[in-house]
């Protein structure tokens, strides 16, 4: 086996068909997009090169398409601040060992496995202002003031969707959170615990910085999955009311299936994508320095 | 090495380029014709003797159950057996897949595609203008336009060229629930100024929506603007405006959108309009809980076989409602749109325009008869089992002379998506008639 690998070109022949399928599916879309996006085009007529003005109108002309942006920014935030937290917690909970740990990590692990059409559904059930549970139980306590109609609300509209976003992929990160906890070696702990560290010291001091490469994969998950969102807010508000809770996905494919806008449509992929690569790279700069300290541990 | 790679990556692509276009798609079963067909007479002989030749043919009643498909597969086996020598591939998609399918298709050259189901006016425009569809005047033969209702081919015709012949028509209907207009002590309205009285005194009825609107579902909340502006602006404008050879600045039109805002206000949608998307605003309608519905007239066929339907003999088909001294009470919308088209790529242009043709008018003829919609041809049909609520709205339609289009079918699709969003946001609490007027002339006026 060392002898097959060692061989540059057996390497090259395993590798071949994995990359010519990534060029195939991936990379020649996406030039193909990146050059749709220099044209007006209707997606039947001609072809008419306008240069870069599809990305200036991006941000000029396109009044929905910044708001977009935000709120893209939110979800990113909210994945962030409120979903990453709450996965490592679990995970650190879960991988200390507690009473029906695989029961627990299935049961977290359950949203991820459901198509989000269903969880659209789901959640639409839930928030529907007549008969959706979170407003029978404001009901039931009688707080009528509260009762309110989430999904069909300008300014509710779009928080609404990002709460089972978040909550969607809270068991996917605690997952990979989990195994990274369980991968560190136990020798650490012993060592800790016979210098006296408490709980909280164990998980501040070794497990965080152990675990940095790892939180790191997650963040870049989390970040580039909200940036290019699409499914949940789609299904449950459509980017209505009155184009309140659109994402650049939304836009885009309104623009490229609903309206015949390819050029323009293209643009926005195109932009979706750069924006998800330069995320990703300022990312691993920023871990990169904690990455260090873990190596040196 | 390098070569290798090279021959790989083609062969790679090619595969990639058959699956894409095999991809996605569901094979009908009604690919080969009945072994009866050999037999003799005269014409099929003759067709025997002729090249035999495959039809592709795409459509989007992709579901078994649908009366539509129902009507075509019978059809296209007839039309094989006539033929011998022609084969009919015909393949489905849903809807919104269907739609981006044919987009797809024909920003190439659509080489699977011979015949295909399209929308006639703005949607086939497109195509007409980027030379992608065949016009058929020379296939139409004199016995052919003659069995063809005058008045119906609007949609079809580009240039003095017709593209296509009418299916069948719809019929905007103010669907009544007669039994909740009594209970409310409301009257059935004719006027708008009646509409509001009506929505005012049924808003009053616990658990009812008085006019449901759907408005989710863009081309929902489109209907009832137009509708109203239908009333305001008269048939005869709208359509210079939606044919582009008038501006969209009839003061009607801000009419319509401050009218909307009224009902709006006045509850006639209930408390959250946006939030109620096409099909549970019909359930709504069938299951008892709303006295209105404005739809097409398809919707007869749900009132009546829907299963959870309450109000099969409760309802009463109702024109839109007239705006005092304003509008034609002959003007309509609704109209002939859908239809089978013929791509001008096709190998085989003579076969595909007949089959073409046949296809309109045998799908005009079932719809009738299946309660669906209204044919556009004159060729003979039985009504014995069309439901008592179609019936009433067929005498509607004999009233009716001038018609407008759903204007999202009528306008190129990205003024037609501006439109549809503009009138969803009159749905709203801060629904601005002026800002939604503005953004029609933005983009309709050119």
């Amino acid at each position: 086996m060392d002898k097959v690998l060692s061989s540059k070109r057996y390497i090259a022949l395993f590798v071949v068909p994995a990359f010519l399928i990534f060029i195939a599916f991936a990379i020649i879309p996406l030039i193909v997009t990146g050059v749709y996006s220099f044209f007006e085009y209707d997606g039947a007529g001609e072809k008419i090169f306008i240069g870069f003005q599809n990305y200036i109108d991006l941000f000029v002309k396109d009044e929905y398409f910044i708001k977009a942006l935000l709120n893209t920014l939110i979800l990113a935030g909210a994945s962030i601040l409120i979903q990453l937290p709450i996965s490592l917690t679990i995970a650190l909970i879960l991988a200390k060992g507690v009473k029906g740990e695989k029961f627990f990590r299935t049961v977290y692990f359950v949203p991820v496995v459901i198509s989000s059409m269903v969880i659209g559904q789901l959640w639409l059930k839930v928030f529907n202002s007549q008969y959706g549970l979170l407003n029978v139980v404001i009901r039931f306590f009688g707080a009528k003031d509260f009762e309110y109609s989430w999904l069909s609300n300008e300014s509710t509209a779009f928080l609404t969707t990002v709460v089972p976003s978040v909550w969607q992929y809270i068991g996917y990160h605690m997952l990979i959170l989990y195994a990274g906890i369980k991968s560190i070696s136990s020798d650490y702990y012993e060592a800790a615990q016979i210098d006296g560290a408490n709980n909280f010291q164990v998980a501040s001091k070794i497990t965080m910085p152990l675990l940095a490469p790892v939180i790191k994969t997650c963040t870049v998950f989390a970040l580039v999955g909200s940036l290019r969102a699409f499914d949940l807010v789609y299904i449950m508000t459509g980017g209505g009311p009155n184009r309140a809770s659109e994402v650049p996905a939304t836009l885009m494919y309104n623009n490229l299936f609903r309206r015949g806008l390819y050029g323009y449509g293209s643009a926005q992929a195109f932009f979706i994508v750069i924006e998800c690569i330069v995320v990703s790279i300022i990312v691993n700069r920023i871990f990169k320095k904690s990455e260090n300290n873990a190596s040196a541990i | 090495m390098k070569l290798t790679l090279k021959r790989m990556a083609a062969v790679l692509m090619a595969t990639t380029m058959v699956l894409g276009s095999v991809g996605c798609a569901s094979k009908d079963t009604t690919e080969k014709a009945p072994e009866s067909t050999k037999e003799a007479s005269a014409e099929k002989q003759a067709g025997a003797l002729a090249e035999k030749i495959t039809l592709n043919v795409w459509h989007q009643w992709a579901n078994d159950t649908n009366e539509l498909r129902k009507i075509y597969d019978a059809a296209a086996a007839k039309y094989m057996e006539a033929h011998p020598n022609v084969t009919l591939n015909t393949q489905t998609l849903d809807s919104e897949a269907y739609k981006t399918k044919i987009g797809t298709e024909f920003s190439g050259k659509a080489a699977g595609i011979d015949v295909f189901y399209y929308w006639g006016a703005g949607k086939a425009k497109k195509l007409v203008d980027a030379d992608k569809l065949l016009p058929l005047d020379e296939y139409i033969t004199d016995e052919v336009r003659a069995k063809v209702r005058p008045g119906t081919t609007q949609a079809f015709e580009f240039d003095g060229k017709t593209y296509s012949l009418p299916m069948f028509s719809w019929y905007m209907t103010l669907f009544c629930n007669q039994e909740l207009f009594d209970k409310a002590g409301a009257k059935l309205p004719t006027t708008y100024d009646e509409l509001l009285q009506a929505v005012e005194k049924l808003s009053k009825l616990d658990g009812v929506t008085p006019l449901i609107g759907g408005a989710k579902d863009g081309w929902n909340a489109g209907f009832i603007y137009e509708a109203l502006a239908l009333r305001e602006v008269g048939a005869e404008n709208i359509n210079k405006m939606l044919k582009g050879e008038a501006n969209f600045d009839d003061p009607g039109y801000a009419e319509a959108a401050k009218k909307l805002v009224e009902l709006n206000k006045a509850g006639a949608f209930g408390k959250n309009p946006l939030e109620t998307p096409h099909p549970d605003a019909d359930a709504a309608f069938v299951g008892g809980t709303a006295a209105m519905r404005l739809m097409g007239s398809w919707f007869a066929n749900q009132v009546y076989a829907d299963k959870a339907s309450v109000v099969q003999d409760k309802v009463v088909a109702l024109n839109i409602p007239m705006i005092d001294g304003k509008g034609s009470a002959t003007d309509y919308a609704g109209g002939f749109i859908e239809s089978f088209y013929v791509n001008k790529n096709t190998q085989y242009a003579e076969e595909a325009a007949k089959f073409a043709i046949y296809i309109n008018e045998e799908m005009g003829k079932g719809a009738h008869e299946t309660g669906t919609g209204f044919t556009g041809w004159t060729t003979p049909v039985d009504e014995s089992n069309l439901n008592p609520l179609f019936v009433q709205i067929s005498k509607l339609v004999n009233e009716g002379q001038n018609s407008v289009l759903a204007w999202d079918t009528a306008l190129e699709p990205n003024a037609a998506s501006i439109h549809l969003e503009q009138v969803q946001s009159l749905f709203t609490s801060s629904g601005d008639p002026e800002k939604v007027i503005e953004a029609h002339k933005e983009a309709i006026n050119k």
